[in-house]
Parts: structure tokens; sequence; C-alpha cells
């Protein structure tokens, strides 16, 4: 029986090996071999491989259970001695818990808000296989992507691309659909019936195939057959659209998700506008107000389609000299974040949701530097704790162990906190950002392991640096009195604090750039007085003269200067984009002008001076179709001097001739410059009148207007609004960046200043016997706060070195999307390094002082 | 005085009957041999670890024989604190047993 010459099983020793506790491995390993030596040499190998193994198999479990069983012991214990070490310090673990908590709750909200703008179209079935056509119009001048296509491309595409499963054509309006004894003004979609193909729109009455097929169908969503039809089935009923057509509803499908890019609720089917005069004969020329969406069969390549485009538009449309139309598929998932004209889709700026994940995660980042530092500083009174139980034999990996379960039970006292704050926050946040997110953590499945997640990551990321700090100290030095000369990474803890006073005042820094913009935005002159000016919708396919008629008695009364009937209003919706062509360059490609179909009184109206030639006159009959008066803008893209008196061509008037030259005012929104405009009388196209009221008797004016309405369009509601407040809705996006902003400044200027208290607590302990010493030698209370003090202000300076140029590139880059634009200057900067080095002092001195006030004899008493 | 289970019973008898040659090999022979069961090595293993926990036993670290390879052996001894409780079983299981007819042959044979 050689020494060597037998050794057990190596797979079975493999396991015990991994399940035997660590330090008695091998004690144990050397009983299980001298048996199995034993056993072979009495019954040879087979008998004691048998042994072996069985041995090995049935004591397994026993292990198991046995080193389970100390496992929670040890947790048991370990949570009693965290309970008591946060009891024991009961306003550092307060702060701790409150900055945490305070991070976690926004970090979730913002979490909340980014999984929802990210989930956008996740619930259709063929989502994706679908695609939507976009159009890129491209001159010499310009490119312009738009979600807009022309109305024949649907037909076209599915004529000439068998492959594609289905293909529909969406066409967004605005319609009043009129029960017997009720009116709604409603968005409705005109759609191919292909549309449930392509969508997954479960229906809850009615038949998909066929629902659309027929002209003058509709199919509604179940809210609105609520809203119309109250409990009564709805499938079947009629409703009449602009006081005009009746439809039979053939269909009602349940509610669309928040996240659906359309808010689809009424659906008419696409025939319906068959005889109407848009959809007559092969537009391939003119962008219709349709959306073109396409399944692709499974397992086709979208790029290989994209290339297929422009030979299939050659086929149907001529091309002039240097112009171009490209047609691309955009994914149904990125139809939330793209950015063309003419979308018809709800859309978010992706920069947007990434500043908001980006801000999310600093928050939490600040809050659980916070939570390091803190928990470092404060745990050096537990210094004695740690050289005791290392003396008593403690390992470094149970003293790890142990503070990492404390950090764990923090993280997850804090995110229980959060997420109340979350459930009260919500309604409040859900306001500021316009959306309707839901909390609910007993219905939604990802989000209570995705908690669970968070706590660990908070709770390992946070506690491993102070655990393995405290781990690490060495008994002696501590039962000596002096743990800290042991302890690096003092550097470290202080590069934390700089970093989180940073980021502080880059927060800081865009929030005041942001008021500043925003104010500038509301002070800036538009060019007219835009809070005098109140524009009303006008009925559907209004006579001209009516209109005419409205238009005077609106005239005539006391409280109202001038009104005018337009179609495209400033800071409205509707507007037109006409070409047109020059005298002295007829050959050339066309201009492009927004244009305004408006009559003589426009100008006065608006209260807007002419730079040269005159107004439109009812004392020129040439006036009525021939006149054009057009922006300083236009006159600059024309390239003309004086343009009065030249004529110009239009694509939809073959003569015209400029009459005069209107000073350049704001249309849609100061994000955009001015842009070259047109002017002319064309009555068939009116859809609003503007009125200027007497500055203070706008009252009057609206309670005339209305009571005058019934008169004109009976059946409409008045649908009426001031032009400034137009164009503060197109800044009520800034306004909510401005008031997030705000917030997440105040929360990581609060988190950083707890941190700092956290830090200026540990080194105040640190030396409280220098104090003493110090006062005793007779040193001054001012001198002796300046002495702590100091280095904080170095850091902060620190920090505001490292984050003001970041916080200029910034900001500058956001500024950059406005036409009309502050200068940053230097006060941003200065106000918000000014404020960080106040608050911060604030917080320090406080704590500073009150050292220096204690008494020598206290602290001096142990020595 | 805590109870003892019965497995950690007869480990701290086995353990006083060896003396100074008690390690889990021999310990586990002897219960084996003695209650004519087959003891696993984690069924003898658990419950003498807990006893060693608990403070009934202390350990010494020897060097290995022939057959263990490098390995050492960690033998146990009774603690003071487990002869007292060793004693006081035997003065309880006295009692409880007093009158029991077989009680007599069976401390002979013992």
């Amino acid at each position: 029986m050689g020494r060597h010459g037998i050794t057990p099983p190596v797979f079975a020793t493999w396991l015990l090996r991994m399940i035997l506790p660590a330090d008695e491995i091998p004690y144990l390993l050397g009983d299980f071999r001298e048996e199995y030596v034993e056993m072979f040499s009495r019954m040879g190998r087979m008998r004691a491989w048998f042994w072996y193994w069985g041995q090995v198999l049935s004591s397994l479990p026993l292990f198991v259970k046995d080193a389970l069983c100390w496992r929670v012991n040890m947790l048991l214990k370990n949570l009693i001695i965290a309970a008591r070490a946060a009891l024991k310090h009961k306003t550092a673990s307060f702060i701790n818990l409150a900055g945490l908590s305070l991070g976690i709750a926004c970090c979730l909200l913002i979490l909340l808000f980014v999984r929802f703008e990210t989930s956008f179209d996740d619930f259709h079935e063929y989502g994706d296989r679908v695609y939507r056509l976009t159009l890129e119009l491209a001159n010499e001048e310009s490119t312009q992507t738009m979600a807009y296509t022309m109305l024949p491309l649907g037909p076209a595409l599915d004529r000439d691309f068998p492959e594609l499963e289905a293909v529909a054509r969406m066409s967004y309006r605005n319609a009043l659909f009129s029960m017997a004894d009720r009116d709604f003004r409603e968005n409705l979609f005109y759609c191919d019936p292909d549309i449930f193909d392509i969508f997954t729109l479960p229906f809850v009455e009615g038949n998909p195939a066929s629902a659309l097929n027929d002209p003058f169908s509709l199919v509604i969503s179940e809210k609105t057959a609520r809203r119309f039809f109250g409990e009564s089935p709805a499938l079947g009923r009629t409703v009449t659209v602009n006081t005009k057509t009746p439809y039979t509803v053939t269909g009602v499908v349940a509610d669309v998700p928040p996240h659906s890019h359309l808010d689809i609720t009424i659906l008419a089917s696409f025939a319906s506008l068959a005889n109407t005069e848009r959809v007559k004969g092969e537009y391939w020329d003119r962008i219709a107000s349709d959306a073109t969406y396409v399944r692709l069969a499974r397992g086709m390549d979208p790029e290989a389609l994209e290339r297929k485009m422009p030979a299939f538009l050659r086929k149907y449309r001529d091309f002039e000299a240097g112009e171009d139309m490209i047609l691309h598929l955009q994914r149904l998932r990125d139809i939330h974040f793209s950015r063309l004209g003419y979308e018809m889709a709800r859309t978010t700026d992706p920069g947007l949701v990434a500043a908001f994940s980006v801000v999310a995660l600093f928050i939490l980042l600040i809050a659980c530097i916070n939570f390091m530092n803190l928990t470092t500083a404060c745990s050096m009174s537990r210094a004695r704790e740690v050289g005791m139980r290392k003396v008593a034999g403690a390992r470094r990996s149970q003293l790890i162990g142990q503070f990492l379960t404390e950090s764990l039970i923090m993280a997850l006292a804090a995110t229980a906190v959060a997420v109340l704050l979350v459930w009260l926050a919500l309604p409040y946040f859900n306001r500021l950002i316009g959306r309707t997110l839901a909390f609910d953590p007993s219905r939604d499945l990802v989000l209570l392991p995705g908690l669970m997640a968070l706590v660990a990551l908070v709770g390992l990321g946070a506690g491993f640096y102070p655990a393995v700090v405290l781990s690490a100290f060495r008994p002696a030095r501590i039962l000596k009195g002096r743990p800290w000369a042991s302890v690096r990474g003092r550097a470290f803890r202080t590069g934390l604090v700089v970093f989180q006073f940073a980021i502080a005042v880059i927060f800081m820094v865009s929030t005041i750039v942001v008021y500043n913009q925003l104010d500038y935005l509301r002070s800036r002159d538009v060019g007219f007085p835009a809070d005098e000016v109140l524009v009303c919708w006008l009925w559907e396919d209004p006579e001209p003269a009516a209109v005419e008629r409205l238009r005077r008695e609106l005239q005539g009364h006391y409280a109202i200067r001038d009104a005018s009937a337009a179609f495209g209003t400033p800071a409205g919706s509707s507007s037109a984009s006409r070409t047109y062509r020059q005298e002295d360059r007829p050959q050339e490609q066309g201009l492009d002008m927004l244009t305004i179909f408006t009559d003589d009184h426009f100008l006065d109206t608006l209260g807007l001076p002419l730079v040269q030639g005159r107004n439109f006159s009812r004392d020129f009959p040439t006036d009525a179709d021939q006149a054009y008066i057009i922006n300083e803008a236009a006159a600059r893209a024309l390239g003309w001097d004086q343009p009065v008196g030249k004529r110009l061509f239009s694509d939809y008037r073959a003569e015209g001739t400029i009459i005069g030259v209107v000073r350049d005012f704001n249309f849609y929104s100061l994000r955009m410059s001015i842009e070259p405009m047109v002017l002319t009388i064309l009555p068939e196209w009116y859809n609003s009148m503007a009125i200027r009221v007497q500055p203070d008797r706008a009252a009057d004016a609206i309670a005339f207007l209305e009571s005058r309405w019934p008169a004109y369009a009976p059946r409409y509601p008045l649908d009426y609004h001031l032009i400034s407040d137009e164009f503060r809705r197109h800044y009520t996006f800034e306004q909510r960046l401005g008031t997030f902003f705000v917030c997440s400044s105040v929360l990581a200027i609060s988190i950083s200043c707890l941190g700092i208290l956290g830090l200026i607590s540990f080194t105040v302990v640190q030396r409280t016997k220098e104090v003493g010493i110090r006062k005793t030698l007779g040193a001054s209370v001012p001198g002796l706060v300046a002495l702590l003090v100091r280095s904080y202000v170095y850091w902060v300076l620190a920090a505001f070195v490292i984050a003001a140029p970041l916080a200029w590139v910034l900001m500058d880059d956001w500024l950059s999307s406005f036409a009309y634009r502050i200068d940053m200057g230097w006060t941003p900067f200065a106000l918000a390094g000014a404020a960080t080095l106040l608050i911060a002092l604030a917080t320090v001195i406080w704590r500073a002082l009150r050292a220096a006030l204690s008494n020598p004899t206290e602290t001096l008493r142990y020595e | 005085m805590k109870f003892l289970t019965r497995q950690e019973e007869m480990i701290l008898l086995a353990v006083w009957q060896l003396g100074d040659n008690a390690y889990l090999v021999t310990i586990r022979q002897l219960l084996s041999r003695i209650t004519a069961k087959k003891w696993s090595m984690g069924a003898a293993y658990v419950p003498l670890n807990r006893l060693f926990q608990k403070g009934y036993l202390q350990d010494r670290i020897g060097e290995p024989n022939a057959r263990r390879g490098r390995n050492k052996i960690k033998y146990y001894r009774l603690t003071a604190r487990g002869t007292a409780a060793l004693e006081e079983l035997s003065a309880m299981n006295r009692a409880l047993w007093q009158d029991f007819p077989a009680a007599a042959e069976g401390k002979e044979s013992v």
C-alpha cells in the first residue's frame, strides 16, 4: 500500500471541496481520505469507490444544511448590530436615509419616464415589420424630410410590390361629429382597410376585415363610443360629420394605450374621401396630409426595398433638374423619437430623454457618494467596535459582510421610503412633464425585480468602499486611539466631494440659463401686439360672404379695433407653403414661401407697419386676385431691393404683382428665425378670424363674439385663443425643462451639502483634541473656524473650476437651438458659484463653530 | 442546562471514550460499531462541529498519519463544560431510569 498509490475519486473530492466549510477543508478531506484508504486495503478498489461516493452524496445535504444554518445565524447577528448602529447615530442615520431616499425617488421617477418614452408602440403584433414611409425633398439649397407623402403613393406601392403584406394611408383631420342632441369636435384619421393588419387594434364589436371597406364607415374607440352614445350599443349608429355627411359606426376597438405614437380615437374609411376635390386624380406633385404605413413580409429586407424606391418614383413622376425626392422607410418604434416636418405623431426629443437619464444617473450617483462618505465618516466612531471584533477573532471577510449587510439594509429602507415618495409625487411629476405615467408595483412585473436590483446596486455599490476601509483598521492602532492614522483614501473622498459639487454647479448654471432664456423669449417683442389679438376658428367650408358679414359686424363693435379673416395666423398650426417664380428668372426653380391668405384688414388688425408700397385696398379691383404683400425676409430671399411693382408667378395663380413690403414679424415661435412670407387675398381659403381688441375691453369683445356666433355657425362650438397664449404654448416644453432643472439642482445641492456636513463632522471629531489644545493655548474662535473650514473652500472652488467650462459647453449647445438667444455672459456662472460656495460654507461653518465653541476641558478630559 | 440532542450526546460520550485519539474517523467508527448503524461522515461531523461551536469540545491539530496524505488531523477533547454537561446528563439519566428493570444490566455493559 504505497502512500501515493491510492487517491480517492477526483470529482467526488472536488464536490466536497465546493461544499465543505472553508476552514475545515484540510482536516475533513483528510478524514475522508483516511477511511477511503482503509476501505481500499480491506475491500478493494470497487467497494472503496462506491463507499466514498456514497459517503459524499449522503453527507452533502447535511453539510449544506449546516452551512445555511450558520449563514442565517450570522445574518441575524449582523441585522441586530446594524439596527444598534443606526439607532446610536440617529441624526447621521436620518441624514443618510433622507439623502439616499430622495436620490432614489428622483431616479425612479425619471426611470419611469424614460421607460414610458422608450416603450412607444411596443404593443403591435407585427411592430417589428411595420414601417412608415417618409419623404426627403431636396433642391440646391436645402433638404427636408417629412412624415407626409403623396396620396397615390399607397395604392401604387400596393400594386408594384405584392410582397408587402399590407399598405395603408392615414390622413389626419379635425371634424365636427353631430349626434341628435350633441356635437363633438374630434380628431380623426381617414385610413385604408389594411390598417388593421398593420396596427394591432383589438375589435370589441364589428369585423376588422370589412369595417373600413365601404365609404362613410367609422371605427371608434371604446372611450369615444361611451362619450358619443353613453351605455347604449354603438355598432350601426349614425353620426353626422361636419354637419353634412352621415357616417355609420361599423366597429368599436379597445382604447389605444397612451404609449402609441398616434392617438387613435376615430378612424374613417378612406373611401369616404373618394369624391372630394383633393383625392380625385393622381396628385403625384402635391404632398398631402397623409402618412403611408406598410407591413413587410417576414424576412424582407427594408433596405433592399428602400433601394428600389427611386426607380419606382420615377415611373410615376417627372423630376426637374436639381430637384430630388427620396423615399425612406422608418421603423415603427423609431417614429416616436423622429423629428420630421409635418408630423402628426406624438413625438419626444430623444435628446430630452437622454438628458433626463443622465440627470437621473447623476442624482443617484451623488446620493450614493454621499452615503459612502457619511458611512465612512460616521463609522470612525465605530473603530473601537471593529478593533474589538478583530481582537476577538473576526475575520476581515466577516466584517466586510457585516458592513455590506448594514448598507444593504439602509438601501432597502431608503428604497421603501423612495417608493412612498414616488407614489406621493407622481401626480405632480405627471403634470410637470405632461405624461400619464403609472406606478403600481403590484401589477407591474418589471418593477419589483427592478427595485430589488436597485437596492442591491446601491447597497453594494455605496457600501463597498466603507466596508473595505473600515475592515482594514489595524486593531493595535485603533485601541491606541488613533484609527485614522491608518486610513488612506482621504484624497479619494475629497475627490468624490469635488465631483458632487461640480455636478451641483452644472445643474445650477443650467437652471439659471434656462430661466434667463425663457424670460427673454417671453419679453421679446414679436413684432406686433400679440396679447391684443384674438384668433377664433371658423366653421367648416365657410361662405366668403358670411365671413365678410361677421367681420364687418365685429369691426363695428366698440371693443374691437379691427378684424380680419385669414388662412394662417401667427403661432397657429395652419399655414401653407407655396411655390413662387420671379418675373426676371422664370426658368429657374421656384422659391417656396410661407403664404397667408387673408383680406385687406390683416395688417391693421395685427398692427404691422409697411416698409414700402401700400396695403391691399378695395379701390384697386386687381388687388382682389392679383396683389401680393411680402415681408422683408422675402424681399431678401428674392434678391430685390425695390420689390414693389415686380411680378410673381405662383403655383395657384398665374399673374400677380407685389404692392407692398411689410416689416418682419415672428410667425411661429422665437425658436425659429423669420421666414420669407407672402400675403395675398383669397377668400375661399379662410379658416380663422383675427380680432384686435381694445386693450381693456377684451371681455366685452369676447361676450359680443359669443352672442353673435350662433347666427353664423349654430352647430360649431366657438373656439378662440389669444395669440400671446399660443406663443407661450410653444414654450411649455422649455418651461417644464426649467422647472425640472430647478428641482434637480435643489436636490443635487441639498444632497451634496448633506455630504460635506458628514465630512466636516468627521474632520471635527478627528481634530477635537487639536482644537481643545489650540484653544487652551489662546486660539480665537474665528481663527479655529477658519482653520477647520479652509480646505472646504478650496474644494468648492476646485469643483467650480471643473464644472464651469462643462456647463458652458452644454448650455451653449442648448441655446443654439433658438433663433433668438441670450448671451450667457458671466452672471449665471458667478451666481451659481457664489450660491454653491455660500450654501456649502454655511453648512460647514455651522458645524465648525460648534466645535470651536466647545469647552476645551470637555474635549481634553480623557487625555 | 440546555438539552443536547441524542446525536450530540452520543458524540460527546464517544469523544470521552476515545480519549486522545478522538477525531472524525475514529468517532464515526466507534459510533457505527456500538449503534450497529451506518453513520455517514456528514451525520457525524455536523453535531460534532455544533458541539465544538457551543464550547463543549476543544480541538488540537495533530500530524497526519500515512493514509491521509498531507492532511493534518483535528483531534477533539472534552472541555470542562463538556465534562460538566456529561456529568449532569448522567445524573439526570440515572434519576430518570431509576426503577426500570433493565437499567442495572445496562449499567454494567457500558
